[in-house]
Protein backbone atom coordinates (compact mmCIF):
# COMPACT_ATOMS: atom_id res chain seq x y z
CA UNK A 1 0.00 0.00 0.00
CA UNK A 2 3.03 2.72 1.15
CA UNK A 3 4.86 1.42 -1.98
CA UNK A 4 2.22 2.74 -4.29
CA UNK A 5 1.76 6.01 -2.45
CA UNK A 6 5.78 6.61 -2.88
CA UNK A 7 5.34 5.41 -6.31
CA UNK A 8 3.05 8.02 -7.04
CA UNK A 9 5.01 10.61 -5.36
CA UNK A 10 8.40 9.64 -6.58
CA UNK A 11 6.78 10.01 -9.95
CA UNK A 12 5.19 13.21 -9.46
CA UNK A 13 8.13 14.70 -7.93
CA UNK A 14 10.00 13.33 -11.14
CA UNK A 15 7.50 15.41 -13.64
CA UNK A 16 8.14 18.48 -11.41
CA UNK A 17 11.90 17.91 -11.35
CA UNK A 18 11.74 17.93 -15.23
CA UNK A 19 9.59 20.69 -15.45
CA UNK A 20 12.14 22.87 -13.45
CA UNK A 21 14.81 22.00 -15.81
CA UNK A 22 12.50 23.08 -18.61
CA UNK A 23 12.13 26.18 -17.05
CA UNK A 24 15.39 26.98 -16.30
CA UNK A 25 17.27 25.84 -19.53
CA UNK A 26 14.57 26.64 -21.77
CA UNK A 27 16.09 26.90 -24.98
CA UNK A 28 17.54 24.20 -26.91
CA UNK A 29 21.36 23.64 -26.19
CA UNK A 30 23.67 23.84 -28.97
CA UNK A 31 25.86 20.57 -28.24
CA UNK A 32 29.86 21.72 -28.93
CA UNK A 33 31.75 20.00 -32.12
CA UNK A 34 34.18 18.04 -29.29
CA UNK A 35 30.90 16.50 -27.57
CA UNK A 36 29.55 15.37 -31.44
CA UNK A 37 32.66 14.07 -32.29
CA UNK A 38 32.97 12.18 -29.03
CA UNK A 39 29.57 10.89 -29.97
CA UNK A 40 29.83 10.54 -33.54
CA UNK A 41 32.69 8.26 -31.99
CA UNK A 42 30.81 6.05 -29.44
CA UNK A 43 28.32 5.43 -32.00
CA UNK A 44 30.97 4.44 -34.91
CA UNK A 45 32.60 2.31 -32.95
CA UNK A 46 29.59 0.62 -32.11
CA UNK A 47 29.15 -0.71 -35.65
CA UNK A 48 30.49 -3.92 -36.78
CA UNK A 49 33.12 -4.03 -39.10
CA UNK A 50 34.03 -7.00 -41.20
CA UNK A 51 37.22 -7.92 -40.33
CA UNK A 52 37.33 -9.32 -44.36
CA UNK A 53 36.48 -5.75 -45.49
CA UNK A 54 39.44 -4.24 -42.96
CA UNK A 55 41.97 -6.58 -43.86
CA UNK A 56 41.49 -5.90 -47.75
CA UNK A 57 41.34 -2.08 -47.01
CA UNK A 58 44.62 -2.41 -45.53
CA UNK A 59 46.20 -4.57 -47.95
CA UNK A 60 45.41 -2.42 -51.08
CA UNK A 61 46.72 0.42 -49.11
CA UNK A 62 49.93 -1.13 -48.25
CA UNK A 63 50.34 -2.46 -52.06
CA UNK A 64 49.35 1.17 -53.02
CA UNK A 65 52.13 2.71 -50.73
CA UNK A 66 54.75 -0.28 -52.15
CA UNK A 67 54.41 0.88 -55.55
CA UNK A 68 54.53 4.39 -54.82
CA UNK A 69 57.76 4.10 -53.11
CA UNK A 70 58.85 1.35 -56.06
CA UNK A 71 57.82 4.27 -58.24
CA UNK A 72 60.63 6.78 -56.83
CA UNK A 73 58.03 9.04 -56.00
CA UNK A 74 57.45 9.69 -60.05
CA UNK A 75 55.33 9.32 -62.08
CA UNK A 76 54.91 7.11 -65.78
CA UNK A 77 53.28 8.88 -69.11
CA UNK A 78 53.57 7.58 -72.22
CA UNK A 79 53.67 10.28 -74.86
CA UNK A 80 53.61 8.53 -78.85
CA UNK A 81 55.92 5.17 -77.69
CA UNK A 82 58.23 7.24 -75.05
CA UNK A 83 57.65 6.19 -71.90
CA UNK A 84 58.46 9.28 -69.69
CA UNK A 85 59.23 9.15 -65.87
CA UNK A 86 58.35 12.05 -64.68
CA UNK A 87 60.34 13.54 -61.65
CA UNK A 88 60.43 16.96 -60.06
CA UNK A 89 62.77 18.39 -62.37
CA UNK A 90 63.22 16.41 -65.12
CA UNK A 91 62.42 13.12 -66.86
CA UNK A 92 64.00 10.20 -67.96
CA UNK A 93 62.53 9.33 -71.33
CA UNK A 94 63.28 5.70 -72.75
CA UNK A 95 61.60 4.72 -76.33
CA UNK A 96 59.11 1.75 -75.38
CA UNK A 97 57.62 -0.65 -77.99
CA UNK A 98 60.01 1.02 -81.20
CA UNK A 99 59.65 -1.28 -84.62
CA UNK A 100 62.23 -3.75 -85.53
CA UNK A 101 64.75 -1.88 -82.78
CA UNK A 102 68.47 -1.67 -84.03
CA UNK A 103 70.82 -3.40 -82.23
CA UNK A 104 74.06 -1.63 -83.19
CA UNK A 105 75.32 1.86 -84.64
CA UNK A 106 76.29 0.43 -88.29
CA UNK A 107 74.03 2.82 -89.92
CA UNK A 108 74.78 6.82 -89.08
CA UNK A 109 72.50 9.75 -89.60
CA UNK A 110 73.03 12.79 -90.95
CA UNK A 111 70.76 16.61 -91.32
CA UNK A 112 71.02 16.83 -95.26
CA UNK A 113 73.18 19.72 -96.50
CA UNK A 114 69.94 20.67 -98.14
CA UNK A 115 69.05 22.01 -94.48
CA UNK A 116 71.92 24.61 -94.72
CA UNK A 117 73.39 22.93 -91.59
CA UNK A 118 76.81 22.46 -91.44
CA UNK A 119 78.38 19.06 -89.41
CA UNK A 120 81.38 20.57 -86.79
CA UNK A 121 81.77 17.78 -84.63
CA UNK A 122 80.53 13.88 -84.21
CA UNK A 123 81.49 11.90 -81.44
CA UNK A 124 80.19 8.24 -81.39
CA UNK A 125 79.83 5.44 -79.29
CA UNK A 126 78.61 1.72 -79.00
CA UNK A 127 74.78 2.72 -78.19
CA UNK A 128 74.73 6.58 -79.44
CA UNK A 129 76.31 9.47 -82.24
CA UNK A 130 76.17 12.97 -81.27
CA UNK A 131 76.86 15.22 -83.98
CA UNK A 132 76.81 18.89 -84.03
CA UNK A 133 75.81 21.33 -86.62
CA UNK A 134 75.73 24.62 -87.38
CA UNK A 135 74.19 27.41 -89.46
CA UNK A 136 75.25 31.45 -88.88
CA UNK A 137 74.45 31.53 -85.24
CA UNK A 138 72.42 28.98 -85.22
CA UNK A 139 73.71 25.38 -83.55
CA UNK A 140 72.38 22.20 -83.51
CA UNK A 141 72.67 18.86 -81.75
CA UNK A 142 71.76 15.88 -83.30
CA UNK A 143 71.78 12.43 -81.25
CA UNK A 144 70.95 9.09 -83.01
CA UNK A 145 71.08 6.42 -80.39
CA UNK A 146 69.97 2.90 -79.59
CA UNK A 147 66.15 2.52 -78.12
CA UNK A 148 67.67 1.04 -75.12
CA UNK A 149 69.32 4.05 -74.36
CA UNK A 150 67.58 6.14 -71.56
CA UNK A 151 67.78 10.23 -72.01
CA UNK A 152 67.32 12.74 -68.85
CA UNK A 153 65.31 15.96 -70.36
CA UNK A 154 64.12 18.96 -68.97
CA UNK A 155 60.81 19.08 -68.57
CA UNK A 156 59.87 21.13 -65.09
CA UNK A 157 57.49 23.84 -65.86
CA UNK A 158 57.12 22.55 -69.65
CA UNK A 159 54.42 21.21 -72.04
CA UNK A 160 55.46 17.78 -74.09
CA UNK A 161 53.50 18.16 -77.65
CA UNK A 162 53.25 15.09 -79.90
CA UNK A 163 54.82 15.21 -83.15
CA UNK A 164 55.29 13.23 -86.35
CA UNK A 165 58.39 13.07 -88.28
CA UNK A 166 58.29 11.57 -91.29
CA UNK A 167 54.82 9.82 -90.12
CA UNK A 168 57.35 8.81 -87.37
CA UNK A 169 55.67 9.48 -83.81
CA UNK A 170 57.66 11.55 -81.11
CA UNK A 171 57.31 14.38 -79.09
CA UNK A 172 58.50 18.10 -78.96
CA UNK A 173 59.62 20.37 -76.08
CA UNK A 174 60.03 24.04 -76.12
CA UNK A 175 62.63 25.83 -73.96
CA UNK A 176 62.50 29.85 -74.46
CA UNK A 177 63.19 29.69 -77.59
CA UNK A 178 65.24 26.17 -77.90
CA UNK A 179 63.70 23.22 -79.00
CA UNK A 180 63.97 19.62 -78.24
CA UNK A 181 62.84 17.34 -80.71
CA UNK A 182 62.44 13.46 -80.14
CA UNK A 183 61.44 10.85 -82.43
CA UNK A 184 61.87 7.14 -83.46
CA UNK A 185 62.65 6.01 -86.87
CA UNK A 186 64.03 2.41 -88.60
CA UNK A 187 64.88 1.10 -85.58
CA UNK A 188 66.69 4.19 -83.67
CA UNK A 189 66.23 6.80 -81.33
CA UNK A 190 66.58 10.73 -82.57
CA UNK A 191 66.69 13.69 -80.43
CA UNK A 192 67.53 17.31 -81.98
CA UNK A 193 68.42 20.26 -79.74
CA UNK A 194 68.95 23.71 -81.16
CA UNK A 195 68.14 27.08 -80.61
CA UNK A 196 65.69 27.15 -83.17
CA UNK A 197 61.65 27.25 -83.22
CA UNK A 198 59.26 24.23 -83.38
CA UNK A 199 59.00 24.71 -87.51
CA UNK A 200 62.14 25.28 -88.04
CA UNK A 201 62.64 22.05 -86.11
CA UNK A 202 60.31 20.04 -87.12
CA UNK A 203 61.61 21.08 -91.03
CA UNK A 204 65.54 19.94 -89.82
CA UNK A 205 64.58 17.03 -88.39
CA UNK A 206 62.30 15.54 -91.34
CA UNK A 207 65.28 16.73 -93.60
CA UNK A 208 67.39 13.82 -90.97
CA UNK A 209 68.71 11.22 -93.64
CA UNK A 210 70.78 8.25 -94.06
CA UNK A 211 73.71 9.12 -96.40
CA UNK B 1 36.59 -0.14 -21.56
CA UNK B 2 34.32 1.95 -23.82
CA UNK B 3 34.93 -0.57 -26.55
CA UNK B 4 33.94 -3.44 -24.69
CA UNK B 5 30.73 -1.81 -23.68
CA UNK B 6 29.78 -1.41 -27.07
CA UNK B 7 30.78 -4.56 -28.20
CA UNK B 8 27.61 -5.13 -26.30
CA UNK B 9 25.45 -3.32 -28.71
CA UNK B 10 25.22 -6.70 -31.12
CA UNK B 11 21.96 -5.94 -33.21
CA UNK B 12 21.35 -3.07 -35.42
CA UNK B 13 18.27 -2.20 -33.67
CA UNK B 14 20.23 -1.84 -30.69
CA UNK B 15 22.44 0.33 -32.60
CA UNK B 16 19.34 2.42 -33.67
CA UNK B 17 17.70 2.51 -30.67
CA UNK B 18 21.03 3.70 -28.99
CA UNK B 19 20.61 6.48 -31.76
CA UNK B 20 17.41 7.17 -31.44
CA UNK B 21 17.61 7.77 -27.65
CA UNK B 22 20.14 10.14 -28.11
CA UNK B 23 18.27 12.04 -30.42
CA UNK B 24 15.01 11.91 -28.80
CA UNK B 25 16.95 12.65 -24.85
CA UNK B 26 19.90 14.46 -24.93
CA UNK B 27 18.10 17.59 -24.58
CA UNK B 28 16.48 17.22 -21.82
CA UNK B 29 19.70 15.17 -20.61
CA UNK B 30 21.78 17.72 -20.72
CA UNK B 31 19.33 20.23 -18.77
CA UNK B 32 18.77 17.63 -16.01
CA UNK B 33 22.90 17.60 -16.15
CA UNK B 34 23.16 20.90 -16.05
CA UNK B 35 20.51 21.55 -13.46
CA UNK B 36 23.14 19.70 -11.26
CA UNK B 37 26.46 20.76 -12.67
CA UNK B 38 25.70 24.69 -13.97
CA UNK B 39 28.72 23.77 -16.27
CA UNK B 40 28.21 22.83 -20.52
CA UNK B 41 31.10 20.91 -20.73
CA UNK B 42 30.67 18.94 -17.55
CA UNK B 43 27.14 19.08 -18.45
CA UNK B 44 28.12 17.53 -22.15
CA UNK B 45 30.49 15.09 -20.43
CA UNK B 46 27.92 13.37 -18.22
CA UNK B 47 25.51 13.25 -21.20
CA UNK B 48 28.26 11.12 -22.93
CA UNK B 49 29.07 9.07 -20.06
CA UNK B 50 25.25 8.39 -19.72
CA UNK B 51 25.82 7.32 -22.93
CA UNK B 52 28.54 5.10 -22.39
CA UNK B 53 26.09 3.49 -19.51
CA UNK B 54 23.19 3.30 -21.56
CA UNK B 55 25.04 1.34 -24.44
CA UNK B 56 26.18 -1.31 -21.50
CA UNK B 57 22.38 -1.83 -20.67
CA UNK B 58 20.98 -1.26 -23.46
CA UNK B 59 19.50 -4.65 -23.53
CA UNK B 60 17.31 -3.69 -20.80
CA UNK B 61 15.77 -0.81 -22.90
CA UNK B 62 13.89 -3.42 -24.93
CA UNK B 63 11.70 -4.30 -21.86
CA UNK B 64 11.05 -0.29 -21.40
CA UNK B 65 8.75 1.77 -22.77
CA UNK B 66 9.42 4.94 -24.16
CA UNK B 67 8.03 6.52 -20.64
CA UNK B 68 10.19 4.49 -18.99
CA UNK B 69 13.57 5.26 -21.45
CA UNK B 70 12.87 8.51 -20.95
CA UNK B 71 13.02 8.15 -16.83
CA UNK B 72 16.08 5.98 -16.93
CA UNK B 73 18.02 8.20 -18.84
CA UNK B 74 17.44 11.17 -16.62
CA UNK B 75 18.48 9.13 -13.78
CA UNK B 76 21.36 7.66 -15.14
CA UNK B 77 22.49 11.22 -16.26
CA UNK B 78 21.38 12.85 -13.26
CA UNK B 79 23.36 9.94 -11.26
CA UNK B 80 26.56 10.62 -13.03
CA UNK B 81 26.01 14.73 -12.64
CA UNK B 82 25.73 13.95 -9.20
CA UNK B 83 29.15 12.12 -9.26
CA UNK B 84 31.09 14.69 -10.98
CA UNK B 85 29.63 17.48 -8.78
CA UNK B 86 30.78 15.58 -5.47
CA UNK B 87 34.16 14.47 -7.17
CA UNK B 88 34.71 18.49 -7.72
CA UNK B 89 33.99 19.19 -3.59
CA UNK B 90 36.31 16.28 -2.71
CA UNK B 91 33.39 14.55 -0.61
CA UNK B 92 33.17 11.00 -1.68
CA UNK B 93 29.93 9.23 -2.18
CA UNK B 94 28.76 7.99 1.04
CA UNK B 95 27.97 4.41 -0.53
CA UNK B 96 28.85 2.60 2.41
CA UNK B 97 29.01 4.34 5.50
CA UNK B 98 24.73 4.40 5.65
CA UNK B 99 24.07 3.43 8.74
CA UNK B 100 21.86 0.39 9.07
CA UNK B 101 18.46 1.69 9.84
CA UNK B 102 16.41 -0.13 12.45
CA UNK B 103 13.29 1.03 11.09
CA UNK B 104 10.96 -1.39 9.27
CA UNK B 105 8.30 -0.69 7.77
CA UNK B 106 6.58 -2.67 10.46
CA UNK B 107 7.80 -1.05 13.18
CA UNK B 108 6.86 2.47 11.14
CA UNK B 109 3.62 3.85 12.25
CA UNK B 110 0.77 3.16 9.60
CA UNK B 111 -0.57 6.47 9.75
CA UNK B 112 1.26 8.89 6.63
CA UNK B 113 -0.94 10.04 3.59
CA UNK B 114 0.32 10.52 0.50
CA UNK B 115 0.75 14.36 0.85
CA UNK B 116 2.92 13.89 3.68
CA UNK B 117 4.84 11.30 1.64
CA UNK B 118 5.41 13.92 -1.06
CA UNK B 119 6.37 16.26 1.60
CA UNK B 120 9.23 13.70 2.91
CA UNK B 121 10.72 13.53 -0.71
CA UNK B 122 12.60 16.83 0.14
CA UNK B 123 14.45 15.21 2.64
CA UNK B 124 15.96 12.62 0.47
CA UNK B 125 19.42 13.28 -1.24
CA UNK B 126 19.47 13.17 -4.88
CA UNK B 127 21.46 10.00 -4.86
CA UNK B 128 18.51 8.46 -2.32
CA UNK B 129 15.74 9.78 -4.66
CA UNK B 130 17.29 8.54 -7.86
CA UNK B 131 17.35 4.84 -6.60
CA UNK B 132 14.11 4.91 -4.96
CA UNK B 133 12.49 5.93 -8.22
CA UNK B 134 13.87 2.81 -9.91
CA UNK B 135 12.80 0.71 -7.32
CA UNK B 136 9.85 2.01 -6.22
CA UNK B 137 8.46 3.92 -9.48
CA UNK B 138 10.05 1.99 -12.20
CA UNK B 139 10.11 -1.22 -9.90
CA UNK B 140 13.41 -2.52 -11.27
CA UNK B 141 15.06 -5.12 -9.10
CA UNK B 142 18.16 -4.00 -6.94
CA UNK B 143 20.19 -5.87 -9.35
CA UNK B 144 18.90 -4.01 -11.94
CA UNK B 145 19.91 -0.41 -10.60
CA UNK B 146 23.10 -1.55 -8.73
CA UNK B 147 23.98 -2.50 -12.80
CA UNK B 148 22.32 0.75 -13.95
CA UNK B 149 23.89 3.22 -11.67
CA UNK B 150 27.24 1.31 -11.24
CA UNK B 151 26.98 1.17 -7.58
CA UNK B 152 27.43 -1.66 -5.30
CA UNK B 153 24.24 -3.90 -4.19
CA UNK B 154 24.67 -3.55 -1.31
CA UNK B 155 23.99 0.17 -1.43
CA UNK B 156 20.90 -0.17 -3.55
CA UNK B 157 19.62 -2.07 -0.16
CA UNK B 158 20.37 0.39 1.74
CA UNK B 159 19.76 3.15 -0.39
CA UNK B 160 15.84 1.58 -0.42
CA UNK B 161 15.63 1.04 2.82
CA UNK B 162 16.69 3.90 3.66
CA UNK B 163 14.55 5.82 1.13
CA UNK B 164 11.15 4.29 2.66
CA UNK B 165 12.22 4.95 5.78
CA UNK B 166 12.70 8.92 5.37
CA UNK B 167 9.70 8.70 2.88
CA UNK B 168 7.57 7.34 5.45
CA UNK B 169 8.42 9.28 8.36
CA UNK B 170 10.15 7.29 10.79
CA UNK B 171 14.00 9.03 9.94
CA UNK B 172 14.75 12.19 9.00
CA UNK B 173 17.12 12.96 6.17
CA UNK B 174 20.41 14.42 6.29
CA UNK B 175 21.22 15.59 2.81
CA UNK B 176 23.87 13.16 2.57
CA UNK B 177 22.98 9.68 1.10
Amino acid sequence: MYDEMIREALRADFEREIELAAEEFPFDHRFSGRHLRQMKKLFRLSEEKSPFKKRVFIAAVAVLGAAILLAGFCFFVMINDFAFRIYPDHSAVTGFDIQNPAENMDSIYSISEESGYELVSRDMGLSYCISMYRQDEKQLTLTQSLPSCSFNVNTENKTVEEITVNGCNGYFIGMDGDSLLCWAMDGYVFMLEGNVDKNEGLKIAELTVLP
Amino acid sequence: MLSFYLQMVETPEEKSLVEFLYTEYRQLMFKIAMSVLHNEYEAEDAVHEAFVRIIKNISKFHEYSCQENRAYAVIVVKGIALNMKNKQKDSEEYLDDIPDSHCTEEEIEVKITCEEIMANISALSPALKNTAYLYFAEQLTPAEISEMLDIKIDTVYQRIHRARAILLGGEKGNGNV
